[in-house]
């Protein structure tokens, strides 16, 4: 555990969203949070990508045990929790995350109250959400304080985004998105995207959409997932790690809600 | 009081006062304080007890003492049933078209606004505007403009429901009740009018289609039957200044697209070229 103490303050819970799947979202949530924990953050990566244990096989990462096991008493919380060699820890979709769906509202309240326990231990905790507006994917968005948009200048990509945008806006009243454009040939085009659809959400929607940034196409980022480490741990000085980098240190001025 | 008239076949007597009674505006009185409704027409049987007619006499609009004969007492009713059923006609009807009158369409609005209340189902009303009326009448005279509103009453008639109310609202305006429907079958309802106006070869000819406005009373609505007609009105207006021949829903009654939708509309702002 990285976290040894409780935090003092509330944690910061940001989803990492898409519209559509592919556009590297669990690669930006592995890589931000190992970049943001050499900002002195205790950060957590929680994977909601009930579908799939993303995280898991993206850090090479075998979780042996459950939140069900914390449940019953048998082991404590912080064991469910993997360290990785990258300074952040993992919950990983298949510590009983992604069984969240599937059982009773009483245990679903007792799990809740154990995540939240477990939150406050950490100063930022990335929810990587599936892609979609499937029911999950918005209340794991719901969780979260703040909402990252992962965007590619794909078409497909732009209007699913859009998509999610709405729903966020009319099922959870989310009124600020933060957009994060991947896979751009440069600053320019990552630019020109964010406006593209920030003029869109403008005019439709009653959304507030933040430019974060954008991260570049970059073979690096291809190479590092075959061989099931973090880009930016591999390639630190690779294009694709400098605009992650920037992305993060604008993230570590965000200050959580107040809360309970 | 049938039971003191003589020779009176109470099996014909009872189907004469069903047929008055279906008719609606007469009622045959057997007990006086039965009808608060309905005019009153008393059938007052010769050999009545005085006082008991005087109480009947006192509560109906139109009196007739019938002599004891049946057959001509029949007749008699007879006689009063078609007429009677004439006059409803007259009452409700347009007599240019045949459909509602504007009289029949504001009691039978009531009605339904009334029912979608108890029923809590909502109802729609469409009004409709014809575009390019005015100068068929100015170039082809008054009685190609009759033939036509007969056309197009025949029109809506063919292309409405059972159950709905088709009027003639005054002029070339006209008026669809639509009870016991949702905006949304509503709306292709309205549809299926305005396309079937564009097309129909006695319209075509002389390049007359409809403009339609739709507006819904739902139960938890506080709008009165004037804000109601008001709203299908201006959907009605803003129909006819989009150019006519479409249909427009009142503003606050449009479908809001679902939550996962997104429009075409928006599609092709996220679509279009980005420069």
């Amino acid at each position: 555990m990285t976290s040894d103490a409780k935090a003092p303050n509330p944690p910061l819970l940001v989803s990492v969203t898409s519209g559509k799947g592919g556009v590297g979202k669990t690669s930006v949530v592995v890589n931000l949070a190992l970049l943001m924990a050499g900002l002195n953050r205790r950060i957590l990566v929680m994977d909601c990508d009930l579908g799939l244990a993303n995280v898991d096989i993206l850090l090479n990462l075998s979780p042996e045990k459950n939140l069900f096991d914390v449940l019953k008493g048998e082991i404590e919380l912080s064991d469910v929790v993997i360290n990785t060699d990258y300074g952040f820890d993992v919950l990983p979709a298949s510590s009983g995350v992604s069984e969240m769906a599937n059982i009773s509202t009483g245990e679903q309240g007792r799990l809740l109250t154990l995540l939240s326990k477990l939150f406050w231990m950490y100063d930022l905790v990335l929810l990587d959400t599936g892609a979609g507006i499937s029911s999950s994917v918005i209340r794991f968005n719901q969780v979260a304080d703040e909402n990252i948009l992962l965007v590619t200048p794909e078409p497909t990509s732009i209007t699913d985004a859009y998509a999610l945008t709405k729903v966020l806006r009319n099922r959870i009243g989310r009124t600020r998105i933060h957009l994060l454009i991947n896979m751009v040939k440069n600053r320019n085009e990552g630019r020109k995207v964010a406006d593209h659809l920030s003029g869109v959400i403008d005019r439709f929607l009653e959304v507030e959409s933040v430019y974060l940034g954008h991260v570049v196409s970059d073979p690096h980022v291809q190479q590092a997932i075959r061989r099931r480490q973090a880009f930016s741990s591999l390639f630190p000085d690779s294009p694709a790690t400098d605009c992650l980098r920037e992305v993060g240190k604008k993230i570590s001025t965000w200050t959580p809600p107040a809360k309970e | 009081m049938t039971e003191g008239a003589p020779d009176l076949d109470l099996e014909s007597l009872e189907k004469l006062r069903q047929e008055l009674e279906e008719t609606g505006a007469l009622s045959f009185v057997l007990e006086p304080g039965d009808t608060d409704q309905a005019p009153v027409l008393a059938f007052i049987l010769k050999d009545l007890p005085a006082e008991k007619s005087k109480d009947i006499l006192d509560r109906a609009d139109l009196t007739l003492t019938l002599s004891s004969d049946s057959r001509q007492t029949l007749e008699t009713l007879r006689e009063i049933v078609e007429n009677n059923k004439k006059l409803t006609e007259l009452s409700v009807k347009d007599p240019l078209t045949s459909l509602f009158n504007q009289r029949y369409f504001i009691e039978q609005l009531k009605v339904e606004m009334d029912r979608a209340k108890r029923t809590e189902r909502p109802c729609c009303l469409i009004m409709m505007d014809l575009d390019n009326f005015k100068p068929v009448n100015d170039k082809h005279g008054h009685q190609t403009g009759d033939r036509l509103l007969k056309d197009v009453a025949q029109i809506l008639l063919d292309t409405v429901r059972m159950v709905d109310i088709a009027v003639r609202y005054g002029g070339d305006e006209f008026a669809i009740i639509l009870p016991d429907t949702s905006a949304r079958n509503a709306v292709y309802l309205a549809n299926r009018m305005c396309e079937a106006l564009a097309e129909d070869e006695r319209t075509k000819k002389y390049d007359v289609t409809g403009s339609l406005g739709l507006a819904t009373y739902h139960f938890f609505d506080r709008e009165d039957l004037e804000a109601f007609i008001e709203h299908a009105d201006t959907a009605m207006y803003q129909a006819k200044s989009e150019g006519g021949n479409r249909v427009s829903i009142w503003e606050s009654d449009r479908p809001k697209t679902r939550p996962t939708e997104v429009s075409r509309e928006e599609k092709n702002a996220l679509l279009g070229d980005p420069d």
